[in-house]
């Protein structure tokens, strides 16, 4: 395989808690504590978490459009990180954010037309009826009509605003989009839409995308890889297949136990097991974390294994499996969790 | 045995600029004690304000009942009086919202909270009622709960709030529970724990619970009885079990068809074309036709809900057709 399309070695933002008279910074949440993983040209990566696991944060620092406290971020053989002026904006135009709330990233003062054709305008790279008309080529391209170009933003539904947006991200040939959240705030039917036109567009320009969301049936649609985050980590990397069907790590398989089923056949089963591992109703914040592993307090195979030393002491490293070095797990019992994690709840019942 | 709750032929309208918007156009349903019925549907649909109309928490103007009843264990709550209504909401009826977070008043503990609708609706002494209180937080399996009742709803998290939220909707043993999207702002371990919470709930006291979601996969881990609702009305009617075995409505469907699963891989979801038209402008006869691949010349008139067996009934002029192809789930 050739060098990947961008590449993320040990990224990292912490952000400073002031408080006192002077504003001295007390304390830092470190929300991106240490991210690393490679995105290949066509390919998408799935970077799934609860609120607060810094998911967002990773978007948005690879982007710059908050700037990191370390690590590289190589795109197209730069570090973006240590780019600045003209060469930052070059290297802007190829990548893209599309964003999870279809009503707050468009402005209602802006026509469709203003909107889409924004990008294009700040870049000087079209203007006139030349400009018109890669506008109306965008607009075919995203599913809607060219007379939506002189509509406001308010006339349009939900899973037309994304369209928009999508649009707005493709304006400038991008070769790399960050989705945050893309499908969220839409309905079960238009969901199903927005995801397609997204591959469609993938096939189509060859994009690659980071897909950052919590719904992991769209993520394994969509992805080739999967990384789950855990207060500001990745505790579990995998081609999409192997993480789904063979999870490692015990939250990565808490997880995955959590979501409901559309099946009442299987109800009750999966969910009764996912609540009793769950632990408490908080989730330790990303300021004090706890010492050792940062899941042993609510990690069900620290308990089943009877609370072993290294994983309160030692925080573990993500570490590739014997059987396949692409499958990567931060546990220091990889291979227990295929066996026990579970519990006897669920190996009695299912 | 009577249902606990009828809703029979409910019309609430909302009169805008734009012409009467029939958010809620003619819909019956009603719940067994003790069962859980699920009413879902996307946005739109008019799901909400069928739960609001039943506790009748609907500003009017600009909203009318403009027909129906609701019969709560035998009275039509629609021709009690404001203080008749008062006493039965909180008290035999409960209910949990969507956002714990704007339900919950900032500037009261939850024990101040949870105390106030316990006196509003049972005669206790007030040197009981601390006790009531923890009573009702230990019931929800809130821990530490002599902590938490001094806290304020800042002090907590998202999933301990709607479980405040929970302890506050039973503290009056309600009859029913009304608990609309009741995990859509919560991740999906603390939803776990939410659900399996309701479930128990359910299992101890009996009531009934009235769901409205979104989400087919919390239909599937809670619901009895499942109202699928499309542009104001009921579209189709069925078990749990025989709605996801069975799907006969185009419109059920194409939700079942457009889910990206968990725990499988599908090569294309199945989108269902347009989006929701506007409450304004629904179309004439079939408010989905426009948007079904089935769609014919007969379904320019209104189909009526039609008895298939007992545990399911469909609103469709083409369901016999679409028996023969082919279902939608378990492929």
């Amino acid at each position: 395989m050739s060098a990947p399309l961008l590449s993320v070695v040990d990224l990292k933002k912490h952000f400073p808690i002031r408080a006192g008279l002077l504003g001295r910074v007390q304390e830092w949440v470190r929300a991106v504590d240490g991210v690393s993983f490679d995105l290949a040209l066509g390919e998408t990566l799935g970077l799934v978490g609860e609120s607060g696991c810094g998911k967002t944060t990773v978007g948005r620092t690879l982007l710059r459009l908050t700037p990191a406290t370390g690590g590289q971020v190589v795109f197209g053989g730069q570090d973006l990180l240590a780019l600045s002026g003209r060469a930052l904006r070059q290297a802007r135009r190829r990548m893209q954010l599309i964003f999870q709330d279809p009503y707050g990233s468009l402005n209602p003062r802006m026509t469709i037309e203003q909107i889409v054709g924004e990008p294009l305008g700040v870049h000087r790279l079209a203007r006139g009826s030349e400009r018109q008309d890669r506008i109306a080529t965008l607009l075919k391209q995203v599913g809607l009509r060219p007379e939506a170009a002189g509509r406001y933003p308010h006339e349009f539904s939900g899973g037309q605003r994304q369209r928009i947006g999508i649009a707005r991200a493709l304006a400038l040939e991008p070769s790399f989009i960050v989705c945050d959240e893309p499908t969220s705030a839409l309905d079960v039917s238009i969901r199903a839409q927005i995801v397609n036109l997204l591959q469609d567009l993938q096939r189509e320009r060859g994009l690659s995308y980071l897909m950052i969301s919590h719904d992991l049936g769209v993520v394994r649609h969509i992805s080739t890889a999967v990384a789950v985050m855990y207060l500001g980590r990745i505790v579990e990397q995998a081609p999409t297949e192997a993480l789904y069907d063979q999870p490692r790590h015990p939250y990565t398989r808490l997880l995955l136990a959590a979501i409901p089923i559309p099946d009442p056949r299987q109800r009750g089963r999966r969910i009764q097991a996912a609540a009793n591992t769950a632990g408490d109703d908080a989730v330790p914040s990303p300021i004090n974390l706890p010492p050792g592993c940062p899941f042993h307090p609510r990690c069900p195979l620290y308990q089943q294994l009877g609370r072993p030393e290294s994983c309160r002491n030692q925080v573990p490293e993500l570490v590739p499996l014997e059987s396949n070095p692409r499958h990567v797990v931060r546990c220091h019992f990889p291979h227990e969790t295929e066996t026990v994690a579970a519990g006897p709840r669920v190996a009695a019942t299912s | 045995m009577p249902p606990i709750l009828e809703v029979d032929n409910l019309r609430t309208w909302f009169h805008t600029a734009a012409g009467p918007a029939k958010a809620v156009d003619g819909v019956s349903f009603s719940i067994e004690a003790g069962q859980t019925l699920a009413v879902v549907g996307e946005s739109g649909c008019g799901k909400t304000v069928t739960a609001l109309s039943i506790l009748q928490l609907i500003p009017r103007p600009p909203g009318e009942f403009v027909s129906g009843a609701i019969r709560f264990d035998g009275t039509d709550l629609l021709k009690l009086s404001r203080d008749e209504l008062r006493q039965i909401r909180g008290g035999r009826i409960g209910m949990i919202f969507q956002e714990p977070g704007t339900s919950l008043n900032p500037v009261f503990t939850i024990g101040d909270q949870i105390a106030e609708a316990i006196s509003l609706h049972r005669k206790i002494p007030k040197s009981a009622l601390r006790q009531a209180v923890l009573d009702s937080l230990k019931a929800v399996r809130v821990n530490d709960p002599e902590r938490r009742i001094d806290q304020y709803p800042h002090e907590l998290s998202g999933g301990m709030k709607q479980r405040v939220m929970i302890a506050m909707a039973l503290s009056c043993n309600p009859q029913l529970l009304i608990a609309d999207e009741p995990t859509t702002a919560v991740d999906v371990t603390i939803q776990a724990r939410i659900l399996d919470l309701l479930r128990q709930m359910q299992a101890e006291r009996g009531m009934a619970i009235l769901l409205i979601t979104h989400d087919l996969g919390v239909v599937a881990e809670l619901a009895d009885h499942v109202v699928v609702m499309y542009a104001g009305q009921v579209i189709e009617r069925a078990s749990v079990n025989e709605l996801f075995a069975n799907p006969r409505h185009p419109y059920t469907r194409g939700l079942f068809a457009s889910l990206p699963r968990v725990d499988r891989k599908e090569t294309r979801l199945q989108a269902i074309e347009g989006s929701v038209p506007a409450a304004t402008h629904f179309p004439e006869g079939c408010r989905f036709r426009e948007r079904c691949p089935h769609a014919g010349p007969e379904c320019l008139r209104s189909p009526e809900l039609t008895v298939l067996n007992a545990a399911h009934a469909v609103a469709c002029w083409k369901h016999e057709e679409l028996h023969v192809c082919a279902p939608a789930v378990g492929r």
